[in-house]
């Protein structure tokens, strides 16, 4: 067992070695399988996926319960836009949560280290990646970039294939979420679930082997997430692929990671809002207009949903830019505000139908 | 709502008709997907206009794999984008999402294993989260996949879940007697499910009959009978109608026919106004049945215990 | 202007609990062996006495000896059968030690942790673990095969844990296909040759799970180096007891029992177990398993930072805090 020691210096926890530093995730949103909204203690209960984990609770501006880091071990290629298979060992972290009692998420992430110093050979022994979790380390030459367009533009997850699967995993944790005996299975309506895929890269393309976070933010990138580093975002791009999935490609420097799941978590989460209330609206605007009465369709999303848009309230200083930026571009609050307005108004409708009919 | 449909034997239109339902209840504004689960013979693409699915899909994402447990998810074909008829698309005012999941082409059928069992109800629990019908169409008779989905619809995750079962049948005595069979009688889908651990009576309830190829002869199609010829026509719809109560297979428990017709027989697609109207091929009493029929899966009624 | 927001219930709550620099077991006896006389105790602990004296402590504990703070254990093995009460075992242990020099500072049941738990762990939670046991079990991460992606679920033979491929499981599962080649199984870390293990972590008995002596010998580790935790609290403390007025049955033990004195913690930040060499296929299978444990991340960094504070060297893997002496015949 010497031999393992022989590197010598105990890397300081949370700190790999030098190198790029990517980190790809991807969130699954959809509607709780549950006929009305979850209290807080049954919310926690769906999400206490381990004995004995905490799982951490808050309640303004809208109660979030998020269920305890599940790890998973993989030893894959990791993904490449250009084909090139670069084996990676490591863990990616997951986690459910529940928001508003009604809504439902499961995201997974990992920080992937690229070239890192280890020549491809024999393994670490396995508790090496244990008590560095989220993070895969990667053998032989592989650039952040092709890295995240192999993760964002090529067709990934739930495929055929042998690279890493985030899709899979996030998938699977969602579904057993869903699965538990606490839920009554009856949705008030049937919501698509949407996938939101992200990745974080260094400011302005740095070589490979370039360090993207300094040594200082390094340490307080681990997955505990505390004493956020004052960090800035370059650039983002943000690309709608299909009707249910997103991404998200983020530049930035200094960024604590845990936050950065957080900012794409509740991204996904509004994205998801709009998502489904544009699909339920431009249901019932067809059938609108039938003397006044408000399309079925409305009433459950008037019930669960309009309260729960609350863009940018569980996130940090530094990433309020990332909300504004595309607030600015997108108009996602314009575009929730005039969805919010229309079914406004066809309930007014209705009211002033209903007083109608009783007047007369 | 998860709708098994199945039939003893084969050629009872079966297939056709849940992918013309399925067609019918999206265009009403139901989100529907259609799943293959006709193992042996995955053809729903042919029926559903989908030229690149015809025989299954091709790469290695259909139900076959996903079963089996090489990919995650399977493929989710939507047909508003895929469907080659030109009156379908784009995607009609209004209309809810219509999705395939297909077969995989040159698959067979499968023993199943627990690890199967799980990755299937996986499945069709997400999607009876995300559609509001969702269309399981199995194998005819007593196969692998029925007995899959009688495992997994006992499962606590899926027990809360509505789950309901169409036997198609043609109107004739041996299929009627098939069709009883395999609903109620041994080895059954009541039998087999309550051995699973449903609740037999609800799982009784839950079954209702669809009659396919029926000769109606009012119709304008038998006008020209002889007289000789339609008393025998009434004759033997009457004593069909007698055996099918005396199997408890009678009309409390229809929740649809559909007439004989050319155009659901020999093209087994499906069947749009078009059709109907401009192409004057399809009769306007198939399309009526159709549209019934659609009518009477979402209403809830039409389900009630009996 | 900042504005600080912040909610308790947001926030981990995670306990630091003392910690001595080594944990020291002083051998392991079955019970049948404690029943039937058929070891010398005094002479048994004396042989542990002289690979656990201060200096060669300190050393194993990377600290000077004037800083050492060491505590020493035993673990009874009272999980299968007890036909013998902590009245008996354990004033006949502590004599025994006493008169090789050595003084024991915390006696544990191996029961303790497959039952259910007592004490402020037992607190509900939304999920309680019914036993520690139960806890280990859900933090266990299992080193991937190569190929494992993640788009299955990770392979779980029930109950067994390994460190690599096992062979593939012979006759043909359908029908016309020819039945498998026999193949080897496959160490993960392979050095050049393998060496696979596969450990019984727990079967089914009767109504409920029988764990594994090899598994609650992990769990009896992962205690010792204070890294378990129910919603943040230690899963187990150590509970103070008379030795003149000891209970009959092990159920009214407590998991962990302190003797009266000066001990340093029982939790420490390596472990030491000096044992007969039988016991070697036993602990080979602790070091596996422990290799496949994440542990609470906080608390691995709360240990870690501590370390440092402290001027202690540890590794950040916990089978390289666990340390060894295997005794021959």
């Amino acid at each position: 067992m010497a031999d393992e020691r022989a590197e010598g210096a105990i890397p300081p926890a949370g700190v790999a070695h030098d190198g790029s530093r990517v980190l790809v995730g991807e969130v699954r949103t959809g509607l709780l399988a549950q006929s009305r909204a979850l209290t807080e203690p049954e919310a926690t209960a769906v999400v206490a996926l381990r004995p004995g984990s905490q799982v951490r609770v808050s309640a303004r501006p809208v109660p979030h319960c998020v269920s305890p880091d599940l790890t998973l071990g993989v030893h894959c290629p990791v993904p490449s836009a250009s084909g090139a298979r670069r084996d990676g060992l490591g863990t990616v972290l997951s986690r459910a949560s529940v928001t508003s009692g009604r809504l439902v998420q499961a995201s997974t992430h990992v920080r992937i280290v690229l070239g890192g110093a280890r020549p491809a050979g024999r393994r670490r022994p396995w508790a090496y990646h244990l008590a560095h979790p989220g993070t895969i380390e990667v053998g032989g030459r592989l650039s952040a970039d092709d890295l995240a367009d192999g993760f964002l533009l090529t067709e990934t997850g739930d495929g055929p294939g042998t690279t890493l699967d985030l899709g899979a995993v996030c998938g699977r944790l969602l579904d057993q979420v869903q699965e538990s005996p606490i839920l009554d299975q009856k949705p008030p309506f049937r919501a698509r679930r949407t996938r939101f895929r992200f990745a974080l890269l260094p400011c302005g393309h740095p070589a490979v082997g370039e360090s993207a976070w300094s040594s200082g933010s390094a340490a307080a990138d681990t997955t505990s997430g505390r004493s956020p580093a004052s960090g800035h975002v370059c650039r983002i791009g943000f690309v709608v692929a299909d009707e249910t999935v997103r991404t998200l490609r983020i530049h930035g420097s200094g960024l604590d990671l845990v936050s950065i799941v957080g900012l794409c978590e509740d991204l996904a989460l509004h994205d998801w809002l709009l998502t489904t209330v544009q699909h339920v609206v431009a249901g019932s605007r067809v059938r609108a207009g039938g003397g006044g009465r408000l399309p079925s369709q409305l009433t459950p999303v008037i019930d669960h949903l309009l309260h729960v848009w609350m863009p940018g309230a569980r996130i940090g200083e530094e990433l309020l830019p990332v909300w504004t930026g595309l607030e600015q571009r997108l108009g996602f609050s314009r575009q929730w505000e005039s969805l919010v307005g229309w079914i406004r108004d066809q309930l007014a409708l209705s009211l002033l139908a209903s007083l109608g009919d009783g007047a007369r | 709502m998860i709708l098994f449909a199945t039939s003893d034997k084969g050629g009872t239109g079966r297939s056709v008709t849940s992918c013309n339902v399925a067609l019918r209840c999206a265009l009403q504004g139901s989100d529907v997907c259609y799943l293959d689960f006709d193992f042996g013979s995955p053809t729903a693409g042919a029926i559903l206009h989908v030229d690149s699915a015809t025989r299954g899909i091709t790469g290695g994402r259909g139900l076959h794999s996903y079963l089996e447990g090489s990919v995650a998810a399977p493929a989710e074909l939507d047909l508003w984008r895929h469907i080659e008829r030109a009156e379908l698309r784009p995607r009609p005012a209004g209309a809810g999402r219509l999705v395939l999941l297909p077969g995989d082409e040159g698959g067979g059928e499968f023993p199943t294993d627990d690890e199967m069992t799980d990755r299937c109800q996986r499945l069709l629990r997400r999607l009876a989260e995300e559609f509001e019908l969702v269309i399981v169409d199995l194998s005819a008779g007593r196969s692998y996949a029925l007995q899959l989905v009688l495992e997994v619809t006992a499962r606590p995750a899926l027990q809360a879940v509505v789950t309901r079962w169409l036997v198609f049948h043609r109107w004739t005595r041996q299929h009627i007697v098939a069709a009883a069979g395999l609903a109620y009688g041994e080895h059954g889908i009541v039998d087999t499910g309550a051995a699973k651990g449903h609740h037999r009576d609800r799982l009784h309830d839950s079954v209702r009959f669809v009659r396919t190829a029926v000769p109606d002869p009012d119709s304008s199609q038998f006008a020209g009978l002889l007289p000789t010829q339609a008393a025998w026509l009434q004759e033997t719809d009457a004593e069909l109608q007698k055996l099918a109560a005396r199997r408890r297979i009678g009309r409390s428990v229809l929740l649809g026919s559909v007439p004989l017709d050319p155009v659901l027989q020999w093209r087994e697609q499906l069947i749009l106004d078009s059709d109907v109207w401009t192409l004057r091929i399809a009769n306007p009493e198939t399309s009526t049945a159709l549209d019934d029929l659609a009518k009477n899966v979402l209403d809830d009624e039409s389900w009630e215990g009996l | 202007m900042e504005v600080v927001v912040g909610e308790t219930s947001a926030t981990d709550r995670t306990v630091e609990i003392p910690l001595s620099h080594l944990s020291v077991e002083l051998g392991h006896l079955y019970m049948e062996e404690l029943v039937d006389g058929s070891v010398d105790l005094p002479a048994y602990f004396g042989r542990i006495a002289t690979w656990t004296g201060p200096d060669q402590l300190a050393d194993l504990a990377r600290v000077p000896r004037s800083r050492l703070r060491a505590s020493t254990c035993v673990l009874v093995d009272d999980y299968a059968a007890a036909p013998l009460g902590p009245d008996v075992v354990v004033p006949r242990l502590i004599a025994a030690a006493r008169c090789a020099g050595l003084t024991i500072d915390y006696i544990a049941r191996e029961s303790g942790c497959a039952a259910p738990m007592d004490g402020a762990a037992a607190l509900a939670g939304p999920r309680p673990a019914a036993s520690l046991a139960d806890l280990v079990e859900g933090l266990i991460v299992a080193d991937p095969a190569a190929g494992f992606n993640g788009n299955r679920p990770p392979v779980h033979e029930n109950g067994w844990l390994c460190n690599g491929v096992r062979s593939p499981a012979g006759g043909a599962r359908q029908a016309m296909r020819a039945p498998v080649a026999w193949q080897p199984p496959v160490e993960n870390r392979a050095h050049r040759h393998s060496i696979f293990l596969d450990v019984e972590i727990w079967r089914e008995q009767g109504a409920g799970r029988r764990w594994s002596c090899p598994f609650l010998a992990t769990v009896w580790q992962l205690l010792r180096l204070g890294q378990l935790r129910v919603l943040g609290r230690p899963a187990a403390t150590p509970v103070g007891i008379d030795p003149d007025d000891l209970p009959a049955t092990w159920a009214q033990f407590p998991t962990i029992a302190q003797l009266p004195g000066h001990a340093a913690p029982f939790t420490a930040y390596r472990t030491l177990s000096v044992l007969d060499g039988r016991f070697l296929p036993v602990e080979h299978a602790v070091r596996m398993t422990l290799g496949q444990v994440a542990v609470d991340p906080i608390v691995a960094e709360q240990t870690l930072r501590r370390a440092g504070r402290e001027n202690v060297p540890l590794p950040a893997e916990l089978p390289d805090r666990v340390g060894h002496v295997f005794l021959g015949g």
